[in-house]
């Protein structure tokens, strides 16, 4: 066991090191640099070089990779270009929305999915499947920003129940924070509760024929613990495959979501670093949420362990 | 052209009502506290104006630092940090600054002449001090006064020095040393607000700095007395426009800086909220690259010149034609002195298609296309290019619109190899010399005819008022001659504001003294 | 000398797939949309991008189906034409990341000592969100139409390299391969009548999830304004412009977003039906 998590953790590492000099790469061959968004909209080219040289940008690509390669390992993710402080202190600062619409949208996702799907099993072939399969469908095909500017005519600009846009952190009022994200999350959230539905549908009309279920339904036992402790508990591992990969999805996919929203997370800070050619920010940046998939990923293969003891790692 | 006349009845009907509603919000009573949520449309790249011309940089820190010099709702030069108006010397080149006594900066500190020799040093050392202090010496000839001495005359000094893009803002010299030339993130000034936190990317908070000493003349502009009526200021950032409209309905802001002009006419016909036009804004202007082989040819340029019908273009860049103007003048009446719509008049929106294709038959034109640089990351950029490309093509001009992302076109527009025309917004400023465009070092490579050189050069050399405009107005009507630029139009900056904020003196630019909230 | 059975090359059990309500309701939107985009020309009375200014904003009408936007541009032949960019995009992408994905799952699958280099590779680019490796491919590279369908393919490429491989795996074990290697049948060979059929059923169902995900990662790329060229309508580019003007003509919005959706739609419950058809172990019951 302990063999096994050494072993995914230091391909997790090998992981990352490929990210992190893909980014690097990649970036570096995107033109212009970060004094366009430093300097006025219409500076002379003398302010722009005196800038150039101060921050010194020209220096070969080369000797910024050993240079780069040589202060991550040591976990150092540098300083922001733009503005002007630690990376890691910068992401620190926005992770607080992208995390909590991620935990939110998780929910909306985990909960809608598992129940949609499993009402979908037990009605199998009845309008009701029909119904949560074709609602299932839509969310698989809705653009979230599409489906977040809709939600936002009618219950923000329409209605005036909710706020159209925008975050309020924990610490101000965890009430108010709720209320922004109510929207985002249902955005986000709604395209992986199909995945999930449509796969804890699949997974529980696969246990619901086998042996052990007509068993424990013969033996008289009532039908909803029959399908919640027998069924759903039986069809958990592909479902939580499937979970794992929704979340690692959807906190990979908040960009759009924070954008139309205009939540002030780790997504709008890699767009808004892209634009500002803020090539540490976006390197540090990939890097956190290519760790975070990875861990998630991990967590995932782990807990299966905690669902079925038939499952050994070596 | 009957079009542009009535538009213009409209501007002044408009600006007269704008004039009846200020006073009418003057005379109601204002109260102290209250905190106003200005939601922005991007985090300031820095709060040191000494190390940035951005317009969001100079709005946020004018709250914080001030000049030696404002200016006043009428364009005017008035003393600010300074006692009064500087003595300047017969030959143009000895400026005598009298400090204000007393004056005590945020951390506590009194304001005096070292203060000033080091932040004028620091400025003409990294900012735009460059163009007009280069070379020139600056001492305290005692603890109140400030003497400059210049190696040539520079007939815009004064002006510049109370000018707020890249502000000659006044920092203790204690703050310049530590700083040196690493741009501060936590300005200390003398004006009415004091820095209290930038969460950079998401706000900055002002808060009243109670011990603050000012001018006790009448307030205009930048200029006179400055009430700190609200406790706090909150900039917000909040780049998406929609999201900042929404939240200034929603009462969550206070201002919508920068509004977008197609919610206007809602904005106007709530009652919770009234807009705000912030005149003169910026010049709309189509920048032409000189170095570029194609644009050396005069006829083309004027071809191009003839082409461009102005009210279109501008309607389909900026949304809405209450937020622009049509004008011929390079400085803007709300600028005061060198203001001119009468030089280059006839050459400006022609906006006819016959005369452009005789110029451009005989100009030798080969259909070679032309490039026009534009970014969508401002989006008046590119739907103004856009629609002048489609104006040149009915001429007989072919087009090539490269649209890229502003950092790659900033770029792409410093290589004079890889672009023709540029349309953007330019900063205003009250001195034809301050302009970049106008001169030879700018990105446009700009050197214009001889008449135009001969104009441009008296015109640094002249100080007195009437002469220079006298000088200015032969240089404009060469530069439209030359077609040196293709003046479109002003575009004015929209703000919305709730209802329950009262302003006292309007100007264009934001300003939170003298303001106060239900 | 029949050595062992050979995998069968794909083939649908039936065409009465297609009697199924859903698959008969997404081929039908999907050709209705593929008929727009292909004859856009044809039923379209003013070009894309031709700019009306003084007509801008006008709502639908006979003139102007779905309206004009702010720019005075024909909504609806802006829709028509962006239909087709999402087309294309959508299936040039799910061609060649399957196209790719399958090579680069033969030779690294077939070839051990290729397979853990390639797999670290990929997996370190599927550990980017597609998203942001899209906006940061595609400001390195300029925004042409090539470009998108160039980043989103090596976005989608380790999905279907993936999917592949765990196909080539199964079948590299079977008593076949092996005993063709031991008749010394050439590694070419082998890979193309022994294992590449095996990969098919697999691919293509990954292939239509493929398309219907790039048409949604197209739009959500030139929403953010990474996409295509402006002079490109594109249905995600549409929603961005028209966001600002929800209130004052929400038809700019409205209808790009529904034809996104119905393409999307169309092409998920084709892709469904072809998984039932093709594989009948993933049958939905």
């Amino acid at each position: 066991m302990a063999v096994y998590v050494a072993r995914r953790l230091g391909s997790m590492l090998a992981t990352m090191l490929v990210v992190g000099i893909v980014v690097f790469f990649i970036i570096r061959a995107i033109p212009g640099d970060v004094t366009s968004a430093l300097l006025g909209q219409d500076a002379s080219p003398e302010q722009v070089e005196a800038l150039r040289q101060r921050l010194s940008l020209d220096s070969p690509v080369p000797a910024q990779f050993a240079a780069w390669l040589g202060s991550i390992v040591t976990g150092d993710f540098g300083e922001s270009s733009y503005m002007r402080m630690p990376v890691l202190q910068a992401i620190a600062q926005r992770i607080e929305p992208t995390g909590m619409l991620t935990l939110f949208a998780s929910v909306v996702a985990v909960l809608l999915g598992l129940g949609l799907g499993v009402i979908a099993a037990v009605r199998h072939n009845t309008v009701v499947d029909y119904a949560v399969m074709f609602i299932a469908m839509l969310g698989l095909s809705l653009p979230t920003f599409w489906l977040g500017l809709l939600m936002i005519m009618l219950f923000a600009v329409y209605l005036k129940w909710l706020p159209a846009a925008g975050y309020v952190p924990l610490a101000e009022s965890p009430v108010a924070t709720l209320r922004y994200l109510v929207m985002p999350a249902v955005a986000l959230g709604f395209s992986q509760a199909a995945v999930i539905a449509r796969m804890t549908r699949a997974s529980m009309l696969d246990t619901m024929r086998e042996d052990f279920i007509r068993t424990a339904r013969s033996k008289g036992l009532p039908s909803r613990r029959v399908v919640l402790r027998h069924g759903l508990r039986n069809a958990m591992m592909p479902i939580l495959t499937v979970i794992g990969l929704s979340i690692a999805t959807m906190a990979g996919g908040v960009v759009v979501t924070e954008t139309v929203f205009n939540i002030p997370g780790a997504g709008r800070l890699v767009i808004e670093s892209v634009q500002r050619r803020d090539y540490p920010v976006i390197q540090g940046s990939v890097i956190a949420v290519a760790f975070v998939f990875a861990l998630v990923n991990l967590l995932v293969d782990l807990s299966y362990l905690g669902l079925d003891p038939r499952v050994r790692y070596s | 052209m009957f079009r542009s006349t009535s538009r213009w009845l409209v501007f002044t009907l408009l600006a007269g009502a704008l004039a009846f509603g200020a006073t009418a919000f003057g005379q109601a009573e204002p109260k102290s506290g209250g905190v106003l949520r200005v939601a922005i449309t991007g985090d300031p790249p820095t709060l040191d104006p000494h190390t940035s011309t951005a317009v969001i940089v100079l709005e946020v820190t004018s709250h914080i630092a001030e000049n030696l010099y404002a200016r006043n709702a009428d364009g005017q030069v008035q003393p600010m940090l300074a006692a009064s108006l500087p003595q300047v010397s017969a030959d143009g080149l000895t400026y005598t600054i009298a400090i204000r006594e007393g004056v005590p900066f945020q951390d506590g500190q009194i304001l005096d002449a070292d203060d000033v020799v080091a932040s004028l040093d620091r400025w003409r050392r990294i900012g735009i001090g460059k163009s007009y202090l280069a070379g020139a010496e600056i001492t305290a000839a005692n603890p109140h006064t400030v003497v400059l001495k210049l190696t040539e005359p520079v007939g815009v000094l004064t002006s510049v020095l109370g000018w707020t893009e890249g502000a000659a803002v006044i920092y203790p010299a204690s703050l310049v040393e530590s700083a040196g030339d690493a741009p501060i993130d936590a300005p200390v000034g003398t004006g009415p607000y004091r820095l209290k936190e930038w969460r950079k990317g998401q706000d900055v908070t002002l808060v009243r700095f109670t011990d603050y000493v000012g001018q006790e003349t009448e307030p205009s502009g930048d200029a006179g007395r400055k009430n700190a009526y609200l406790d706090e200021i909150r900039f917000i950032v909040v780049p998406d426009s929609a999201t900042r409209q929404a939240g200034l309905e929603s009462g969550e802001y206070d201002v919508n800086y920068r509004a977008a002009a197609s919610d206007l006419e809602l904005i106007n016909s709530s009652s919770s909220m009234y807009s705000w036009m912030m005149k003169p804004g910026y010049n709309y202007i189509a920048v032409i690259n000189h170095a570029s082989p194609l644009m050396q040819n005069l006829e083309v340029r004027r071809a191009l010149q003839a082409a461009i019908d102005v009210y279109p273009l501008a309607l389909g860049a900026f949304g809405d034609d209450d937020v622009f103007a049509l004008t011929s003048s390079i400085v803007p009446r709300e600028y005061g002195a060198m203001f001119n719509d009468q030089a280059g008049a006839e050459l400006y929106d022609i906006g006819d298609t016959a005369l452009a294709k005789s110029i451009l038959a005989a100009s030798g034109y080969d259909g070679t296309p032309i490039r026009w640089l534009t970014s969508r990351d401002y989006d008046y950029q590119y739907r103004g290019t856009l629609i002048a490309v489609d104006q040149t093509s009915k001429v007989g001009f072919n087009g090539e619109i490269i649209v890229r992302d502003w950092a790659t076109t900033v770029q792409i527009r410093s290589d004079p190899t890889k672009w023709d025309i540029f349309i953007g917004n330019f900063t205003i400023a009250p001195e034809p010399e301050m302009i970049p465009y106008l001169g030879s070092k700018y990105l446009n490579h700009y050197e214009g005819s001889a008449a135009y050189q001969d104009a441009m050069k008296r015109l640094e050399r002249t100080t007195d008022v009437a002469d220079r405009q006298q000088v200015w107005a032969e240089a404009q009507q060469a530069f439209y001659e030359d077609v040196g630029a293709i003046q479109l139009v002003n575009a004015f900056l929209l703000n919305a504001y709730s209802s329950k904020v009262h302003v006292q003196a309007r100007y264009f630019l934001f300003q939170a003294w003298n303001t106060w909230k239900e | 000398m029949v050595v062992a059975p050979k995998p069968r090359w794909p083939r649908l059990r039936s065409l009465r797939v297609l009697r199924q309500p859903p698959v008969a309701f997404g081929a039908t939107a999907l050709g209705a949309i593929v008929f727009v985009a292909l004859a856009a020309p044809l039923l379209v009375g003013s070009g894309p991008n031709d700019l009306d200014i003084l007509g801008r904003l006008a709502p639908p009408s006979a003139l102007h189906l779905m309206g004009t936007d702010d720019l005075g541009r024909d909504v609806w032949s802006r829709v028509a034409y962006g239909a087709r960019l999402s087309l294309t995009v959508g299936f040039l992408t799910a061609l060649i990341a399957s196209l790719v994905g399958t090579l680069v799952a033969l030779v690294a699958g077939y070839y051990r000592w290729l397979d853990e280099v390639v797999m670290r590779l990929l997996d370190g680019i599927m550990a980017l969100p597609g998203v942001l490796l899209a906006i940061a491919i595609m400001a390195a590279v300029g925004p042409r139409v090539s470009n998108v369908i160039f980043a989103l393919s090596l976005v989608y490429l380790p999905r279907c390299a993936r999917v592949a491989r765990a196909a080539v795996l199964v079948v590299r074990e079977h008593v076949y391969v092996e005993a063709a290697n031991a008749l010394g049948a050439r590694d070419r060979s082998i890979m193309l009548r022994h294992i590449l059929p095996a990969t098919l059923t697999p691919v293509l169902i990954q292939a239509t999830y493929v398309f219907a995900t790039a048409v949604l990662l197209e739009a959500a790329l030139s929403f953010l304004g990474a996409g295509a060229p402006p002079d490109v309508p594109s249905l995600g580019a549409m929603l961005a412009e028209g966001r600002l003007l929800m209130r004052q003509a929400p038809w700019i919005t409205i209808y790009p977003g529904a034809v996104l959706s119905l393409t999307v739609l169309a092409v998920n419950m084709i892709g469904d039906g072809l998984r039932d058809a093709l594989d009948p172990r993933l049958r939905k019951g």
